[in-house]
This record gives C-alpha cells, sequence and structure tokens, in this order.
C-alpha cells in the first residue's frame, strides 16, 4: 500500500519542471516518504501522512491568508499610509516591465518591511486549545482587566 | 524533519514559485475589475496561499485563484472546518463519531461538519490515501 501511495506522490508530480522551483528540488512529500530522512528509517503510515497533509495545508493557508487580508484592510481604511507605501514601493520598483526585484531588494524597503510587521502584528496565527470564558467575577490576566463573559482565545507563536 | 523544507535557504530557493503564484493572483485580480466585479480578499488571498501550500507539498497546483469569485472548493472547506475544530478537540468520542462514517453519512448527521469532511476528502486525494 505505501508503495502505492510512493507512487502516487510521484505522480502528483505533474510537471518536473516545477520541482526545480521548489526548495531542494522536491516537494515535501518527495522529504516525508523518504525512509532516511526517519529517525527509524521507516516511512510513515498513510494514516499519519494524511494528518500531515492535513496540517500543512491549515498551517499553510490560514496564516498567510489572513495576514494578508488584515493588511490590506487596514492600509484600504488609511488612504494616506497606502499612499506612503505606493510612493515608496514606485520609487523601488520603478518599471513593471524588466527587472523585478528579488525578495533580498524588498527587504531593504523600509516602509514595506514596517507594512509587514504590523499586518503579522495584528493578525492571528492558527489558534490552539479550546476557547476560555472569563468567569462573573471577571478576571486579571497577564496585568490586563477583563470583563466577565469574554470570550478569549490564545494564538501560538 | 520538515525544517530543512523551510531554512532560510529553502525560502529563498522558493522565490520563483512564490513570484509565480503572486502573478497568478495579480491576473485573477485584473479579470475582476475588467468584469467590474468585486474581489472578496478573503478567499483571493486563501486561494493564493493554498496554491502555494499545494505545490510545496504535492508538486501540484489546485490553480485555487482561477476560480469562479475565488470560491476554491478547498479554500471553502477550510473556511467551513474551522469552527468544528474546537467540538473535535473538546470530545474524542465525537469526533472520532464523525471521522469513521461514511462521509455522506457524517455531512447528514451533523452538517456543521461538513466542511471539515470536505476538507479531509480532499486531503485524502492529495496525500494519495484515497487508494485506502
Amino acid at each position: 500500500m505505501l508503495k502505492l501511495l510512493s507512487q502516487q506522490i510521484n505522480e502528483l508530480t505533474d510537471d518536473p519542471e516545477k520541482l526545480k522551483l521548489l526548495p531542494h528540488n522536491m516537494t515535501i512529500y518527495h522529504r516525508l516518504m523518504d525512509p532516511e530522512a526517519h529517525r527509524d528509517k521507516q516511512i510513515p503510515s498513510a494514516e499519519s501522512l494524511y494528518e500531515e497533509a492535513q496540517a500543512l495545508m491549515f498551517g499553510g493557508t490560514d496564516t498567510v491568508g489572513n495576514t494578508l487580508m488584515v493588511g490590506a484592510f487596514h492600509l484600504l481604511k488609511h488612504p494616506d499610509k497606502m499612499q506612503k507605501l505606493k510612493s515608496e514601493l514606485s520609487a523601488a520598483w520603478p518599471s513593471l516591465i524588466g527587472n523585478e526585484p528579488t525578495v533580498r531588494d524588498l527587504e531593504r524597503v523600509p516602509y514595506l518591511t514596517a507594512v509587514i510587521k504590523e499586518s503579522l502584528r495584528l493578525s492571528s496565527g492558527v489558534t490552539a486549545g479550546l476557547l476560555r470564558i472569563v468567569p462573573a467575577a471577571g478576571a486579571t490576566i497577564a496585568g490586563v482587566e477583563v470583563p466577565p463573559q469574554v470570550c478569549l482565545h490564545f494564538a501560538l507563536g | 524533519m520538515l525544517n530543512r523544507s523551510f531554512s532560510p535557504a529553502a525560502i529563498e530557493s522558493s522565490e520563483g514559485l512564490l513570484i509565480e503564484k503572486t502573478k497568478a493572483l495579480c491576473a485573477a485580480f485584473e479579470r475582476q475589475s475588467k468584469a467590474s466585479a468585486s474581489v472578496d480578499l478573503f478567499y483571493a488571498f486563501r486561494c493564493m496561499s493554498i496554491d502555494v501550500i499545494t505545490t510545496f507539498c504535492f508538486g501540484k497546483s489546485i490553480h485555487a485563484v482561477d476560480e469562479p469569485d475565488f470560491k476554491a472548493p478547498i479554500v471553502v472547506a477550510l473556511d467551513a472546518a474551522t469552527p468544528v475544530a474546537m467540538y473535535f478537540k473538546y470530545s474524542d468520542l465525537f469526533k472520532n463519531f464523525i471521522l469513521k462514517c461514511p462521509p455522506n453519512l457524517s455531512k447528514k448527521l451533523s452538517p456543521l461538519t461538513a466542511g471539515m469532511i470536505d476538507l479531509n476528502q480532499v486531503c485524502s486525494l492529495l496525500a494519495g490515501a484515497a487508494a485506502y
């Protein structure tokens, strides 16, 4: 059965050219299906591989999607900040045709970096644990007064 | 074990993939704008991030950004599955009961979990576990 799975993973890679775009020229599943990568030299069970898929899909989608949305929302709410970002980007990237800046170049653009950091600060990652409801008497949590009945959720990170 | 796949060098080497997916999202924005349609950013950004992670994991993009109005089934399923995670965490019995039932029966028994079931089916398919 695992052999079948491994074969399917290989078939899933529909375009070998695509692999060149990936780190170490392989997908996460190539790595997971490599017995040498595991301490016990065993390929995980199909169930475990499936759990990995689910965790990666949630982790990879929710976090980035949320951060981009929260950042875009706040920029649209503050046209002056949006304008400042646009001006800075136009200066750093004058023409859309021709040479594109690399990630390294864009990391050196200060306001853009600040906008990204602020978006990360305002958005939440994947939340874990169950919700907690503040009891009728209210509570002081990490020095902050929290009123009764407030729903709390803690993000990891 | 997967650390290697997320190292700074690995991230830098996937720049081309990120550029490709970002351009696909921009093209989709342009199409919506030409059709005088609005864009739901919540779904649009999720479609892009799912295209990235599916390529990263399985070498196969599902082209979620090209779905009409960004309503890609997997993104809709992820969204619908989120509230259910809380119930699953609260009760293992409930979780196993829903997950061990045939998918169509689970959806009928608990419409709230339909998103989670759809998500499971998509994940199984992607992970190749559909074979068993």
